[in-house]
Parts: structure tokens; C-alpha cells; sequence
């Protein structure tokens, strides 16, 4: 079983400079916290566009996460991006220390209520050179019938000497699931990015990216890979729904859950 | 309240029940959406209440609508509708979904390990573990997964569920830990 695993982590490791697109693509959940429980995550896009600067991006991430506490889920993450039309071979950008506070119990209030904060550290200097980033807002989640809802409404702050903008960017995201069927089950996504709030581009000049993705999740009992822990994956396709935004983008989420 | 008082003592076993579910206006007015919470916080609205609930609720009326007879008619009228809204308190008694028994995390199983809970309400379901290592209680059904320490109980927060089978399983025992909730 030991043998499975390790080789379940190598593949993790050899996906992600596979991968493709911007690594935000991922609706924060206020339901995982994951305690008693290590997490070993790849999340990945790939942008396609034929025009110049607006397609071709890829990035990817390899994170590790655990629960802290019964309400504090925490991960360290390692973002790694390629830009063609920067001239920009895969580098690692940041390093990003993730958290994810539940606020509330979940099905106790009307809403599930969590609050996400992550900070990620520029890793590249000269030509490449980002600023340092801090990212916050609320993560809302909601069941209804067999259907789960979740929202995440973030802002983003540049800092350090590299900072390009000096105002707080607002993004958006939300996920709508039908929990089907566990290995696989439909859901719709939307991720919005309205740029720096004060002095917002027009709709057009937004980025906005919405299509289907399948959620799924396997037992390794399941799969005769040992007693417990999960492989969780998510493999969606969004359409860009503004000029501004690439015509498509693929993106994939790969994680696996070891209890310890 | 004194419907709700009755619900309480018939869930003691102190009163009997004279029917779990007299009508069910969930479809008109559910107990969870925002007017029909609002309604159980101001006046105590209930979808389903039961036979002894509004037995109570009837006695209280008769007993408020006696009173009132004494009594001069603005009096009585500001009696009667102060009777009008108790009527309605005691319809309010939540379902009763604490009968529920205890799910146990025993030797790296459920027991027990199928849980019939009430259809379209709110419910707390308890999960205790015996067992002397930590286990999850987890449900891509329910969209829940939580840890329980050895010796330590948790609640989960659950419904309200359309009728159906949610499959449950312990994470970390995946092999002998699992359950279904039938919601009826």
C-alpha cells in the first residue's frame, strides 16, 4: 500500500508541470477543514486563446495542507507559472501560506460562513519580478436538497516594491454542485475578477469564466489502495465570457487525503 | 409555549404523542426558509406539529376563551387575541428530531448503522467515539465530514433532507465504518 501511495504522490508532483492556466481557479469550501488529515494538492489550468497575450498562460501549484484546529484548515503552497507571450518559462512565483477559518457550524445557520485569508511571498526578482500579495474575504456555503453552493468573495492587496497597483483588486467565485453520485458529480463554476475597486475597467475589459466541471472523490478502500484516505479531483473546462478573457481555459484539481 | 411544553414532555415519554404528524404544510411553508423561521421566532410556527401539540393548543384556547367571558369586553377582546397568538406558540414546537439515537463509533463501526431521521426538518445527529483511535464522520451525501477524538462526541447539523438514503462512513475505517441516514 505504502508503494501505491508514494507512487500516487509522484504523480501529483510530475502533473503539476503539466499543468496549465491561472492556479486561482478553485472555489475555497467553508466544509473542509480536514483535521487529523495531510493533504497533498495540485491545481492547475491551462488558458487557450489564439490571440496574443491573452492565451497560453499555465500555472500550477503544489500545496500541502492539514487542519490546525476543528475550525482553522491551513496549507503552504508552492505556485509555479509559464507565460509564452512574457517570454516566461516555467518558474516558481510565489510561496503562499493559505487559511481557511470556519465561522460557523455547518447546517446550524441558514448560511455556512468561513473566512479566508492567504499571503503569498514573490519568489522572482529583475524581469520576472511580482510583488508580494495578501488575499482576504468571506467564503460563503449553502446545502440545498442534494445541491451544495459555495462563494468566495476576495480581495487582493499588492505589496512590496514591485506592487503595480496600489488598490485592493475584488474577485469572485462560485461553484454550484449536485452531489450526484461521489466519483463524479456535475457542477458549475464562475470566476470573476472586476480588477482594482475605485477604478474598475469596464465589463468587457473584466475577466469573467464560467462552464461545467465534474467533482469526484474515491476511497482508497475503494480502490484497494488501503483503509483510509481519499482521492479527491475536479476537471473543468470554463469559457471566457468577456473579450478580455482567454476563449477557454482547462483546469484540473488533484488531491489526496492521507489520515495520520 | 404550551404546545411547545407539550412536544417537550412527549419527548420525556411523560405525554403520549396522539399522532407524530398531524398535517405537514412544508410544501406551503417550511419550517427552515425565512418567513417560516421568522414566524416560529415571533409566534412560534411549526409545519408539523403533533396530536398532543394541538391538544394543548385547543385547551389553552378554551381555557383563555372561558377566562375572557368573566371579564369586561375590552378586556376580552384584548384577551382573545392574546389567545389568537398563543394558538399559534403552540403549534411551534420543533419537529422532533431528538429522539434520534446516538450514532457510536464502536470497534471501527457504526451503531447503529442505519438512522431513520424526519423528512424535510432541521435535525442534530450525535456521533460518539468509543473507539480508541480518532475516526471522521464523513458523507459526500450529506456534504459533511468531520473529525471525532477518541472518547469525544460531536453534533452535526443536518436537513433539511428530501426523502431518500444518505450513505455515511467513518474516513479513517473506511472498510467497516458505514452507515446509511434514511430520511422518511
Amino acid at each position: 500500500m505504502t508503494r501505491y501511495l508514494f507512487g500516487l504522490i509522484v504523480a501529483l508532483a510530475i502533473l503539476a508541470p503539466l499543468a496549465a492556466a491561472r492556479a486561482d481557479f478553485h472555489v475555497v469550501s467553508p466544509y473542509e477543514i480536514d483535521l487529523g488529515e495531510l493533504e497533498i494538492e495540485n491545481n492547475s489550468s491551462v488558458s487557450v486563446d489564439h490571440r496574443f497575450g491573452i492565451g497560453g498562460e499555465q500555472s500550477y501549484t503544489l500545496e500541502l495542507g492539514t487542519g490546525l484546529t476543528p475550525w482553522w484548515h491551513s496549507e503552504i503552497e508552492l505556485g509555479f507559472d509559464n507565460d509564452p507571450s512574457l517570454g516566461q518559462p516555467t518558474m516558481l512565483m510565489q510561496v503562499v501560506s493559505e487559511n481557511m477559518f470556519q465561522l460557523t457550524e455547518p447546517g446550524e445557520d441558514f448560511l455556512d460562513t468561513g473566512f479566508y485569508i492567504e499571503y503569498g511571498q514573490s519568489t522572482t526578482r529583475g524581469v520576472y519580478a511580482t510583488s508580494d500579495e495578501v488575499t482576504f474575504g468571506p467564503v460563503f456555503g449553502k446545502d440545498i436538497g442534494r445541491t451544495t453552493e459555495m462563494l468566495n468573495l476576495f480581495f487582493t492587496r499588492q505589496l512590496g516594491p514591485d506592487q503595480t497597483t496600489q488598490g485592493l483588486d475584488f474577485t469572485y467565485a462560485f461553484q454550484g454542485r449536485w452531489n450526484l453520485w461521489a466519483p463524479m458529480s456535475p457542477a458549475i463554476e464562475v470566476y470573476g475578477d472586476t480588477g482594482t475597486l475605485g477604478s474598475m475597467p469596464g465589463f468587457s475589459h473584466q475577466q469573467l469564466l464560467t462552464g461545467p466541471v465534474g467533482v469526484g472523490r474515491l476511497n482508497l478502500n475503494d480502490i484497494g489502495l488501503g483503509r483510509a484516505g481519499q482521492i479527491k479531483y475536479e476537471v473543468g473546462w470554463l469559457f471566457g465570457a468577456t473579450p478580455a478573457t482567454p476563449r477557454g481555459t482547462l483546469r484540473w484539481r488533484l488531491e489526496l487525503e492521507i489520515p495520520f | 409555549m404550551a404546545g411547545q411544553a407539550a412536544a417537550i414532555l412527549h419527548s420525556a415519554d411523560l405525554l403520549p404523542g396522539w399522532g407524530e404528524e398531524l398535517w405537514n404544510t412544508s410544501f406551503i411553508l417550511a419550517d427552515d426558509s425565512l418567513l417560516g423561521r421568522s414566524l416560529h421566532a415571533l409566534v412560534g410556527y411549526s409545519a408539523r406539529p403533533s396530536g398532543i401539540q394541538l391538544a394543548a393548543w385547543l385547551a389553552t384556547l378554551v381555557a383563555l376563551v372561558l377566562a375572557s367571558r368573566a371579564m369586561s369586553k375590552p378586556r376580552m377582546r384584548t384577551l382573545t387575541a392574546a389567545a389568537a397568538v398563543i394558538a399559534l406558540m403552540a403549534a411551534g414546537a420543533p419537529a422532533r428530531a431528538d429522539d434520534l439515537p446516538t450514532l457510536v463509533f464502536h470497534n471501527h463501526r457504526f451503531e447503529p448503522d442505519h438512522v431513520q431521521v424526519p423528512a424535510n426538518v432541521k435535525f442534530q445527529l450525535h456521533v460518539k467515539n468509543t473507539d480508541g483511535t480518532a475516526d471522521e464522520f464523513e458523507s459526500v451525501d450529506l456534504n459533511r465530514e468531520k473529525l471525532v477524538a477518541p472518547g469525544q462526541t460531536i453534533t452535526v447539523f443536518l436537513g433539511p433532507l428530501a426523502p431518500g438514503q444518505y450513505k455515511f462512513f467513518g474516513d479513517f475505517h473506511q472498510d467497516t465504518a458505514q452507515g446509511v441516514l434514511v430520511a422518511k
